[in-house]
């Protein structure tokens, strides 16, 4: 195993910027793009010639997509990586601006996640290997077997998993850059169009266009440009990892979050227990309630439970989806693992505005996608 | 006019002799390991070569683990509601398939399920496609 990202240099969280998640419209990624770079650049308080490499996470936009958005900043010629990891792709583009700095390659680098809607079309329906439920299967079919499985191992019913939704909707009926921004009842959520299973559609996150920027900077970074260093959250901890076999009876989904989650950890210096923060992997409600389990919030099976005693709310034990999560902040494959930074910097800095947790000091960043891949950021608030 | 399996290399359509339609799988001569589907790329588990993977036949037979009734879906071809499940089969691989039953509470998990041909649509050559369901096994006696 190489260097963690804690055994190199320092990197913060200098700048974070975003637009909107909203409906597909015709706002074009361009536009999706500057509006959230600018806002990130005039956070941090530089220009964007300072900028030495850009990171672009998106799933869906096409060949080549930065350079013709980035030249009207003004072209400064630098490094230009498009990243994609499916849903993790903004994570993903994260971790590797992040590694820039911490390696010393670039003492300032950007973490740009932007997609707009389109057609899906994953590389898993290219492997000439057929499948019997192919042409059927869906995401939320899929997770409600998991649900189901769920339900069944752990005796919990279909309202304590629909609470999920209503807590993430309260939380980004006070997000302006959320999808939604209403609050809705546990009846209106169980009402909802059923999709699949248990999850009805309020359970599912929905199909967002939007951006989201995170600008990383090194300590002389921070002194060279006059950044506001009482501003600068550390990241201590990034862990990518991919598919693993788990042991008969563990769910394949979790456990990958389990190891990845003990990894970041490790490598933090820091158990669940201390953080105040965390963003998950919420496409569809049943999951908040297993990665609360496998990143070690409670025992397996307890995720419920540990919902519905408000430990999980803004104000409890540790926020979890103050944004409103992918549920209700929305999913824009891109932007998602960035704007969990955006939204852990935000509660870090204490400027959450009426989402903000009390004395937040550490928060974890948690996505996962198609392959599977799962990576895991945690962020600090130096003292 | 043809029946034909809608994943033609997943099971047959007519077999002789068989109670059961079987599924076709892979057997692992590294690892031991039953694979489905079928593939010659390389063993899942163990990373063994395609030269590894033996084709073994899966009798469609096993527990339902979990299932679903699917109510809405993107595709204006593929009719809603329908159930699908995950099925652990006898042999070991835990499959997603279609589940073929009146309604969702004559399911429960654990209970046993075994392979059921189920007609479909027919294709533009007026061949009617046939697809792999599980349904709930009779009871013991």
């Amino acid at each position: 195993m190489g260097l963690t990202l804690s055994r190199m240099r320092d990197v913060f969280v200098v700048g974070i910027g975003l637009h909107r998640y909203q409906r597909p419209g015709p706002t074009t990624y361009v536009e999706l793009g500057l509006t959230a770079i600018r806002s990130a650049l005039a956070d941090a308080g530089i220009l964007w010639q300072a900028v030495e490499s850009a990171y672009i996470g998106t799933a869906l936009l096409g060949m080549g997509s930065g350079g013709s958005m980035l030249r009207y900043l003004g072209a400064t010629g630098l490094a230009i990586t498009h990243v994609e990891n499916a849903s993790a792709s903004g994570s993903t583009a994260f971790r590797q601006a992040c590694i820039d700095v911490a390696s010393g390659t670039s003492d300032v680098a950007i973490a740009i996640g932007i997609d707009k809607a389109a057609p899906v079309s994953p590389g898993s329906s290219m492997t000439g290997i057929e499948s019997l439920t192919g042409s059927v299967m869906t995401p939320a079919a899929m997770f409600a077997l998991v649900a189901q499985e769920y339900m069944h191992k752990h005796d919990v019913n279909a309202e304590q998993i629909a609470a999920v939704a209503v807590k993430n909707h309260n939380n980004a009926a006070q997000n302006p850059f959320a999808h939604f921004q209403k609050k809705r009842t546990l009846e209106e959520v169980l009402q909802a169009v059923p999709i699949a299973g248990p999850l009805t559609r309020l359970q599912c996150c929905p199909f967002s266009e939007g951006a989201a920027v995170a600008i990383v900077g090194s300590e002389k970074a921070i002194q060279d440009l006059g950044m506001d260093l009482s501003r600068a959250i550390r990241v201590v901890s990034s862990v990518s990892t991919s598919e693993i076999i788990p042991e008969a009876g563990q769910s394949a989904v979790t456990e990958q979050t389990r190891q990845c989650a003990a990894r970041a950890y490790k490598e933090a210096d820091m158990g669940p227990d201390q953080m105040d923060i965390i963003e998950v992997h919420d496409a569809f409600t049943i999951e908040e309630l297993m990665y609360t389990e496998a990143l070690g919030l409670c025992e397996e099976g307890e995720g419920a439970r540990l919902l519905a005693s408000g430990a999980t709310k803004i104000g409890g034990r540790c926020a979890v989806s103050p944004s409103g999560g992918l549920l209700a902040m929305g999913h824009p494959f891109g932007p998602t693992g960035i704007g969990q930074i955006v939204e852990i910097t935000r509660q870090l800095r204490g400027e959450a505005g009426p989402r903000q947790h009390p004395d937040a000091h550490y928060g974890l960043a948690h996505m996962v996608g198609i392959g599977p891949v799962c990576l895991i950021h945690i962020l600090q608030k130096p003292n | 006019m043809n029946r034909l399996p809608r994943q033609s290399s997943l099971f047959f359509v007519s077999e002789k002799g068989k109670d059961l339609p079987s599924l076709r799988g892979r057997r692992c001569e590294g690892c031991g390991t039953v694979l489905f589907p079928p593939q010659d790329y390389g063993c899942d588990r163990c990373g063994g070569a395609p030269d590894q993977l033996r084709p073994v036949e899966l009798k469609g037979k096993g527990m339902l683990k979990s299932f679903a009734t699917v109510h809405q879906h993107p595709s204006p071809s593929v009719k809603t509601p329908f159930v699908i499940g995950t099925v652990q089969l006898d042999e070991g691989p835990v499959i997603e398939a279609m589940v073929a039953c009146k309604e969702d509470r004559e399911l429960s998990v654990g209970k046993n399920v075994h392979a059921v041909l189920i007609e479909g649509e027919r294709d533009k050559e007026g061949n009617i496609m046939v697809d792999y369901c599980f349904t709930p096994a009779p009871e013991a006696e």
